[in-house]
Parts: C-alpha cells; structure tokens; sequence
C-alpha cells in the first residue's frame, strides 16, 4: 500500500509572505485528495513542491514521503511521480505509439509495442497507435496522455486541472477513466471545478 | 559555336558599357614630366594626391600625416595615405586598370615601390614619365648607384629615390650577448635552441632574408647580379633549400606558422617569443625603445660580411589623376625638412637620400643634431651589400611558396 | 489607382537597388571565371586556380576550420541550453550576449590573440609561480599552421549569435511543460533536451546555423587576423590572386568554387542531419531514461562560462593594452602604465573613427528608411511578402559576391568612390534590418492603425504619432544593428573604396602585423565600443520616447 504524505509544508513568496503555511497532508492508494481554492491560493505550487520543480525564487520547507521513502533528496526524475498538466503536452514530433513508448520503461522492443497496443485498445483507441498527435480529438488526446503517465509506472499520480480544457460532454467520461485506470494509485487533484472531484474523495481547501 | 557567340555578346555588351562610360571621363591634364617647376606647382594647389604606400607602420603613417599637414600649409596640395598591405597589388591593379584603358582619372596618383614592383612597372610602362629629374630638389640628391639603378635596373627618373634601407637584425642582450655573424651561424644558434623566424616570402623582409641567405650560401655569386636564368636557376639556390631545410624545422613555428611581417618580429622579440628581430631600419631599436615597445637592453647589427641594403622610391602611374600634386609631394618628400624628420628615430629613422655637403650649414646641422641612441645600428658599422638583380625576388618567392607555403 | 502603383514601384525600387549588387556581383564573378570578360579576364581561371599548389591545402584547412567551428557552436549552444538554465551563471550568460554580438569580430579577434599566444595573457597570469616559465613557453604557436587558433576565434564570436537565436525559439516550445513531464516521466533534462526538445528546436533555428557555416568557411578578417599565413584559408588565398591582374579569372573561379563549396556544405549538413534525425528517432522512444549526471552539468557550466569569459577578457585586454607602455611577459599586469598614445597617435586613430561613424551613420539612416518603406508598403498590401531574398548576402559568401561587384565597379568607374562604399555597407546591414523590423511590423496590432484612423489621423499622421513611436524598440534596434553591421565591414570597404576608405575595420586589419601593440589595442576598442554605444542607445531611447507619451495617456 503506497501512501504520500506531506508534512509541515511552508512556502514564501520572494518578499517572504508564506503562501503555504505548515501544510499537512497524505494520501494512501486508491484514495483521492481534492486541493482546491483560488487561484494564486497555492495549489500549482503544491504539485511543483512534490516534483521538485519549484522556481527557484520561492523557498520552501517541510517533507515528503512516498512509500516511507523521503521525496526531498532525489532529483525530479528519481521520484516516480505521474504528472498530468491542464494541457496534455503529446510531444508533437513524435505519433500516439511512440509518445506512449516514451512513456514505457526500457524492454524488448516487440513486448514494448504490444504493451502500447494493448493499453490503446483498452482506452478506446484501437488501432491510432501510428496517427499523428494533431489529428486526435481533445478527449483523444487526453487519453493518451494519461496513458503515457500511467504506463511510465509512477507511485502516485498529480493532477493539475487536466479536465478544464475539455468540453463538459467529454469531461465526464475522461474523469470516470481516470479513476478507472487509475485506481491503485495515491491520486492528488487540483482543481477549482467541484464537478471533478470523486464523491469518495477527501477535499482540502486552500485559501 | 554557340559558346562562342555568348562570348561576343559578353563582350560586346561590356564594350559599348566601358565607351559610354570613357566618353563621360574629362580631358586629360596639361602637365608633362619636363613641364616648368613653377607650373608644377602653380596646377598642384587645390588638387588632392592619393599616396599608396605601405601601411603597416604607425610611425611612417604618423609621418606621412605630418608631410601632409606641411604640404597643405605650403602648397595646398591635399596629401591622401592609402594603406596598402604590399604594394605588389596596387602594381597589379594598375595593371588592371591598363588592360581596360582606363588610362586617365586613376586612384593612385603617388606609390612607394622599389625593386622588382619598379621592374614590373617599368616594363608594363606603368609608369607616368621621368618626373625625378625634373624636382626641384634633386640636385642635393646623393650620387650613389643604388639610388641610378634600383635592383639593378636603371631608375631613369621614372622615380624618385626617398630613403635608403639595410637589413639589420635586432637581439636583446639580456638574452643573447653575442648574436650570429653569418647565415652559418645563425643556424647553429638555432639548432642550439635560440629562438628565430622569419615572415614568409613575399613579405618583403622575409624575401630580403633568404636573399641574403642566397648570397653567403651560394657558389655563384656573380648569377645573382643578372636576370634569373631558368636554366641554372636550381643549381644556384640548391644550397639555400638545403639550408632552409634544416632550419625551418627548429624555428619558431615549426616552419609552419610565421609572422606576417618584420615589425611582428620585433613585437615577438619584446614578448621573448624570439631572440632576433629582423628590421629594414638601421634606427627602428632606437624609436622602439624610446616608444617603450622594446626593452633598453637591445642592440642592432648586421652580420660581420655585411646584409643587403637599397633604396626605396616613389613613383607617379601614367594615369594618376594628380600629377602635378604627385610632383610637388615627391619633391617635398625629398626637402632637407622632410628628410630630416625621417632620419629621425623619433619619428621614422631611415637614412636620407640626401648628400649632406650639398646642403647648406643649418639644414646639415638638422641632420647631424639627430641622436641615434645606442640602440640603433653604429654609424658605419654595418657593410652593405647590393640587390640581386629584381627578377630574383619573384622566383625565390615562388620557390619559397612552393617548397615551404602550401 | 495610380497612387497604387507608384508606390508600389516605390517597394520595388528598393527591391532593385538591393538585388542589383547582388546579381551584378555573381555576373562580375562568372563571366570572368571563365575567361569571358575582355581587358579583365580573357581565358579561364580554373585551371590556373587548380594547379596552384595553394589550392588543395586551402580547401582542406578551409573545411577543418569552417566545420569544426560551426559544429563547436552548435554543441556549445546545446550545451548552454542544457546546463546553464536555470544556474545562477545564466542571468550572466543572458546580460553578457547582447554586447558580444555588437562587438566586431576583428576587434574580437585582437583580444582573443592578446589572451592566447605563448605571450599572452593567460600564460602570463599563471607564469612563473604556477608554470615555471620565466620565457614564454614555445611549444604552440597563435595563429597556429591548423587554424585552430581561427576555430577558437570563430566559436567565441558566434555562439552567441546561435544562442540567442535559439532562445527566440524556445517560448513556441513549451520547455517548462516538456521539462517536467519528461522529467516526471523518469528522463533526465539532457535526455528531455535531446529527446523532447531539440528535435523540435533544430529546425527552427537551421536557417541561423547555416549563415553560421556560410560565413565560417569564406570569413576573411578573422582569417587574416587569426588564421594561417601559409597556406591561408581559401578566402584568404583568393584576396592575394584578385589584385593580380594576370589571376582576376583564377581568382573568380575560385570565388564560384567557394560559393559552390558553400553550397555543397548545406547539403551535406542536410544530409547529416537526415542520418542524425534516423538515428535519434530510432532511439527516441526506447524507455532508456539516462542517468541524472550533476557533474556533467558543472562541467558545461563552465564550458559556457570559459568561452563568454573569454570574450569579455579579449575586451578587458584592449583597455588594458591600449594605457600600456611597458608590459613584458611574464607579468600579469602592466609594469608602466600611460595614456600618451590615445593623444600621441590622435592622427592614427581619429580619421578611421570618423569615417566609420560616417558610414555607419549613413548606412544605418538609408537601411532603416528602405526596410520600413518595404515593411509599411507589405502591410498596405502593395508589394509581396518575400523572406528569402533577404538572405542572400548573408548566405552567399561576401568573397564571391564582392569580387564581381569589384569587377563592375572598376569597369564603371565607379571603384573608390564613397557612394560605391556606402552602398555595399546598406547591402549588407539591411537584410538584418529587414529581419528584425518584420517580426514586429507584421506582428504589430492592426486595431491600432484603425483606432488612430478612425480618430481622424491622416495616413502620414498616424505613421508617424502612432506606429513609430511604437515600434520605437525593434526600429532601435535594427538600427543599432545596422551600426554595428557597417562598423564591421571590412571586404566590402576593401574591394569596393580601392583601399582609400580607411575605416576602423580596414585600419585594424591592414595595419595589425606591424604597428604598435597598443594603438592596434586602441582601434580595436574604439571599433568594439562605436556599436557598443549604439545597442546602449537603442535601450535608453525608446524608454525616452515612450515616457512623456505614456505619461500623457494616464491623464
């Protein structure tokens, strides 16, 4: 049972306002947690924090463990963190198969791409694995991109607002599959939109 | 065929270009190179001389803008230095011009030549006419055969002499108490460790070095006084390649890199890089010192048989658009004034053309007044060697560059 | 209608003026190749070109130096982008790039020699307590037979010209968001940058590496300055034929062989470029995430920080050289200081001065007022929008173009004239011009022409109250740029001014192996701080122009 906790995490604004103040938090698997509030309330910087990808101007105190292993020493790349943004960022010079292969850790090549095959087929998408990135729709593409995190094999999955740029008919649908195929992971969402939060989920509000 | 006619068409075109263009040029000047001196000078005023002359040295730069300051003051002849890097290719633009008919309306109205670019002008009739004898100052000119026949070929007033020249070399004692006296011994220097290059030919003071290493090395001497002789042209320098062979390789560089020019050697024996300095100035140490561009303990000589000395000149193209401002700056060029300026280290250090006992008492004391410091090469120390004849600097160039260039 | 028209021809005027040189110098550079052109050239030139021993050394040094340098831009640029982002080193790296693209590259060239010869100052500072040398050492020479002290020269002066043109790029690239999704993805930031970004960055910044590779493999002044004497690069052996007249065909066929050559290269880079690409996207996607490597990182760190620190110190070396009198190895600093030669040598040093400010003055009016009389009439729609053509001069190298445009001007008389000068200067710096003004002509909000319009504004009204002064900043700019473009020129100045033009850039280059250390040291400072001056000028007067207006418009 992976869980991330946070504790006691504090951020500064460059002038030395904190903007995070002694910030609490975890969450186990299969579980979800809501981080809302407004915007400039310090969500976004909550998720950068975790990453380790915080801009350099804001300091920043507190720790984070994923499977009882401290986040804070390793690098970005070392922290098996799924990060999913409010754009779905398909890398534009590469097609669906291999922004996913990307995604894929190192293997036998025909293994790699059968895995690729088979996580497209379950999503829905059978058979686009050679289509440019271009040609997809939003939920399309939405789904692939979620595929390419969850096939990287993280430990918990981040959330940045990933449904606000979908129209509301296929937000649903993109949300259930998230939750479907992501329902052994620690999840943390970021959000202004109730709508998406799961009715299992715990919710913290930022101010 | 039709190559051919593409041909004429190219042709005819550039032709019927250049005639509209030649009937715009203006008629040419009355001024002749026997015309009265006082109409010389009486055209010249207002006119403006475009001087090419070599432009590597800030203090002949410096001098050339004080002789134009003066010129202006006395003549109102507007004095213009272009700078050229070699004057070969001023000769061959020259040439250019020649070969299109663009005889009049010239950029260069005044050049600084001697040896074989003289040669090649005189022989392409690239010169205007013989204007030196006709200055007002020639007749305080030395009579010495090396300003009558420049590398052995005869002046002929078709330029008019400026200053005499000997290579020296130039050694920090600090460094090196007794320099090489010969070519031989510069080698063994060499080998031995000393530091030394040369600036490859054609830069005139590399061109001058393996001249003089030609003569101390060669077994036919009397050959170098003639015009080249394709024929026995290896069996003379055979032992100047041998020579070369075995130096290069020990010289600064490898024999594969070299400064760019005499003066570059001097700012490399400041830097220690080199032990010698190669100079065409008896008097270049002295002003160097006295500039602070090389350190008090250098001196000047030349090798105990003596090192090839000449003069340089200048000389007016046939199509200079300024002739008579070219006749008046020559004849400045050569007043006691200007000339004693230049033997100045101070301000150039070359030795003057001029016989000094045909000057009167106070222009002579403006001379022997000069104080050429210790630096400079002791007044009749240093035996001067003539000139091969001009056509050996181009084919001792073109074997340099085909041994050693490529 | 027929105001249309004229103004159109207007447009093309420009057009002309800019393209006639250009076609003019080809011709002047073909015809004489092969022997076409009588009194100038009467037979062809490529067998005498072929069979001068200078030949083959020439192109084998021209394409070790020009293809080393460009390759060693490229990589220092990755390297830079890689590492350098977000240290603290790259607030430096950023202030540090605008005045080293100003700075010419033969003033450049001065002080890099000054810092790397055996004499020179980085042996002096660690000479004799680190080295033991009490002599300068004697086992490299600068410039060296293999060019490598040219290479050195090359990739100081243009990697920051590759650098900022790939910074221009990167906000189209989404590098944060790459950055963190391949890092959170498992990759390390070089495999992110070699994988996610690159890929996409490359060809948007080709164009730019291509001048890079024209300009290194037919540079003239850096060649003269800091390449091998014997034998020279190849741009370097056709100057000494071109004022032969017995090699004015050689030397043209030589000027085609090297345009061609050019030529050649980009296919050849392109060709590299194809089998570089097959290889990455073979690789791109096969999971392998790359070790984080922090020491890599400090290594190109200082790599980037070694090659601008170095530029810098060639600048610091000027100042010192120039208030020099006596300065002997092995000291670090000099041992008498004196100002005398700024005074002493006034007449050496303040004629180029003037001239150059007058070229460069001229050339920055005639160039800024051709580009927005271009740009204005391609927004009103009257004259095409064309990019390509701008590109030729900086494409096509300024030997084979400028022996030609030489040829037709001494046919015409015309060689030797300031006229003549000027132009190829305006030639020169308006292609940049252009490139800069356009971005922000086309770019710039339509709704602003129209408010004004509406207002009442007349068309000459508004040109110059509203979209001048707003596009004050580009029009700064690009005319600082055009300074320091005219500033720099030396081959144009050279060929065309029949060597009576002795601008700051002809002065150095002309006089560098004999004259005075520390007047070379001072002509090189006056030629880096003209454009210096002009970059400053174009920061501080847009700011000038949009305050009072700005100030009026809160009211």
């Amino acid at each position: 049972m992976a869980t991330l906790t946070v504790t006691s995490l504090s951020i500064q604004l460059p002038g030395g306002q904190p903007m995070i103040d002694e910030l609490s938090f975890s969450v186990a698997s299969g579980e979800v947690l809501a981080l809302t509030g407004p915007s400039g309330s310090g969500k976004s910087s909550i998720l950068a924090w975790l990453t380790g990808t915080l801009a350099s101007n804001l300091k920043s105190t507190g720790t984070a463990t994923l499977d009882d292993i401290a986040l804070n020493p390793l690098s970005t790349e070392q922290r098996h963190l799924g990060l999913m943004l409010q754009q779905d960022y398909l890398f534009p010079h590469m097609t669906v198969g291999q922004n996913l292969l990307f995604g894929l850790p190192p293997g036998v090549k025909q293994e790699r791409w059968q895995k690729v095959c088979r996580s497209l087929k379950a999503a829905g998408l059978d058979g686009m694995e050679n289509r440019d990135p271009a040609t997809l729709s939003g939920g399309q593409r939405a789904r692939v991109s979620l595929l390419r995190t969850l096939l990287s094999e993280p430990k918990a999955l981040l959330l940045d607002e990933p449904f606000s740029r979908l129209d509301s008919d296929r937000r649903s649908k993109i949300r259930e599959f998230t939750w479907q195929v992501a329902s052994d992971l620690p999840i943390l969402l970021v959000t202004h939109d109730a709508d998406d939060i799961p009715p299992a989920a715990k919710t913290l509000a930022l101010r | 065929m039709r190559t051919n006619t593409r041909k004429k068409t190219a042709k005819s075109l550039l032709f019927s270009l250049l005639a509209t263009l030649a009937l715009s040029l203006p008629t040419a000047h009355a001024i002749e190179p026997d015309s009265d001196w006082t109409a010389v000078v009486e055209e010249a005023r207002g006119q403006t001389v475009y001087f090419n002359a070599w432009g590597g040295s800030d203090r002949i730069n410096s001098y050339l803008q004080w002789a134009a300051d003066n010129l202006q003051e006395q003549y109102g002849v507007t004095l213009k230095h272009v700078k050229v890097g070699d004057i070969a290719e001023v000769v061959g633009q020259l040439e250019a011009a020649k070969q299109v008919g663009r005889n009049e309306d010239g950029n260069v109205d005044l050049m600084w030549v001697n040896g074989e670019n003289f040669a090649a002008m005189k022989r392409n009739s690239l010169t205007w006419g013989p204007f030196a004898d006709n200055l007002e100052h020639t007749n305080i000119v030395k009579d010495s055969p090396s300003i009558q026949f420049d590398f052995s070929v005869p002046v002929d007033g078709l330029e008019s002499p400026w200053g005499g020249a000997q290579l020296v070399f130039i050694h920090d004692t600090a460094v090196m108490d007794e320099p090489p006296q010969s070519a031989a011994e510069l080698l063994t220097y060499v080998v031995g460790g000393a530091r030394f290059t040369y600036p490859a030919p054609p830069a005139f003071h590399g061109t001058t070095l393996i001249k003089q290493f030609l003569i101390e090395l060669t077994d036919n001497p009397e050959a170098l006084a003639k015009p080249v002789d394709a024929a026995t042209f290896d069996e003379v320098t055979e032992p100047l390649w041998v020579y070369l062979d075995t130096l290069h390789p020990e010289l600064r560089g490898k024999g594969k890199s070299w400064p760019n020019s005499g003066e570059a050697t001097r700012q490399l024996l400041d830097d220690g890089e080199v032990d010698i300095a190669l100079s065409f100035n008896p008097n270049e140490a002295t002003a160097a010192v006295r500039s602070g561009q090389l350190p008090d303990s250098v001196r000047t000589y030349v090798f105990r048989d003596g090192t090839i000395g000449n003069t340089h000149f200048v000389t007016i193209p046939w199509n200079a658009s300024a002739k008579a401002g070219a006749m008046v700056v020559a004849n400045y060029l050569l007043s006691p004034e200007a000339q004693a300026r230049k033997a100045n280290p101070d301000y150039w250090g070359d030795p003057t053309v001029l016989d000094l006992t045909r000057l009167n008492e106070e222009d002579r004391k403006a001379f022997t007044d000069i104080d050429l410091g210790v630096w400079a090469l002791p007044i009749g120390s240093g035996k001067v060697l003539p000139e091969p004849h001009a056509s050996w600097a181009e084919a001792l160039e073109q074997a340099w560059i085909e041994r050693y260039g490529s | 209608m027929e105001r249309r028209t004229a103004t159109s021809l207007l447009g093309w005027g420009v057009l002309l003026l800019f393209v006639a040189p250009l076609c003019a110098g080809f011709l002047g550079t073909l015809l004489p190749a092969f022997g076409l052109v009588p009194g100038l050239a009467e037979t062809e030139g490529f067998s005498v070109l072929f069979a001068d021993a200078r030949f083959w050394p020439a192109v084998r040094l021209t394409l070790q130096t020009g293809f080393l340098a460009t390759a060693l831009v490229m990589v220092l640029t990755i390297v830079c982008l890689v590492c350098v982002q977000r240290t603290r080193v790259w607030r430096w790296v950023l202030a540090s790039l605008p005045p080293l693209l100003a700075v010419p590259h033969a003033a450049l060239a001065v002080g890099v020699l000054f810092l790397i010869t055996p004499s020179g100052w980085v042996a002096r500072v660690f000479s004799p307590w680190l080295t033991g040398w009490e002599r300068p050492p004697d086992f490299w020479v600068a410039p060296d037979a293999e060019g490598m002290t040219l290479v050195l020269g090359l990739v100081v002066k243009e990697f920051p010209f590759l650098l900022l043109a790939a910074l221009a790029q990167l906000p189209s690239l989404n590098v944060e968001a790459s950055l963190s999704i391949g890092r959170t993805l498992g990759y390390s930031p070089a495999r992110c940058w070699s994988r996610l970004i690159l890929p996409q960055l490359y060809p948007r910044i080709r164009s730019t590496l291509l001048i890079i590779l024209a300009f290194n493999l037919s540079v003239v002044d850096m060649a003269l300055l800091l390449g091998p004497g014997n034998p020279p690069t190849f741009s370097v052996f056709l100057m000494s034929l071109v004022n032969d007249p017995g090699m004015r065909a050689a030397a043209s066929a030589g000027a085609l062989i090297l345009a061609l050559g050019v030529f050649a290269s980009f296919v050849g880079l392109y060709g590299l470029e194809q089998l570089i690409s097959l290889w990455a996207k073979a690789r791109r996607a096969n999971g392998r995430r790359g070790a984080t490597l922090n020491r890599w990182r400090g290594v190109g760190v200082g790599l980037v920080s070694a090659v601008l620190l170095f530029s810098v110190l060639g600048l610091v070396m000027l100042v010192l050289w120039s208030f020099t009198r006596r300065w002997r190895f092995p000291d670090a600093l000099p041992q008498q200081w004196s100002a005398a030669h700024w005074a002493t040598r006034s007449d050496v040093l303040v004629q180029p001065l003037v001239l150059s400010v007058y070229f460069a003055i001229g050339t920055m009016v005639l160039a800024i007022v051709a580009a927005v009389v271009w740009l204005e009439l391609e927004r009103l729609n009257r004259v095409p929008q064309i990019n390509s053509v701008w590109f030729i001069p900086l494409l096509v190298p300024q030997v084979t173009l400028l022996f030609g445009w030489q040829a037709v001007a001494l046919l015409m008389g015309a060689d030797g004239h300031w006229l003549t000068v000027l132009y190829s200067h305006w030639v020169y710096a308006l292609p940049y011009v252009v490139l800069i003004l356009a971005t922000a002509w086309r770019e710039h909000d339509p709704a602003w022409h129209h408010a004004a319009n509406t207002l009442g504004g007349g068309y000459w009204r508004v040109l110059s109250r509203v979209h001048m002064p707003l596009l004050a900043k580009p029009l700064c700019q690009a005319a600082a740029v055009a300074l320091a473009v005219s500033v720099a020129q030396y081959l144009p100045t050279l060929l065309l001014g029949a060597g009576r033009y002795q601008t700051l850039a002809i002065e150095l280059v002309t006089s560098f192996g004999g004259v005075d250390r520390r007047v070379i040291a001072a002509l090189a400072l006056m030629q880096s701080l003209l454009p210096l001056l002009a970059f400053f000028a174009a920061l501080i007067v847009p700011w000038i122009i949009m305050k009072p207006r700005a100030r009026a418009w809160q009211r």
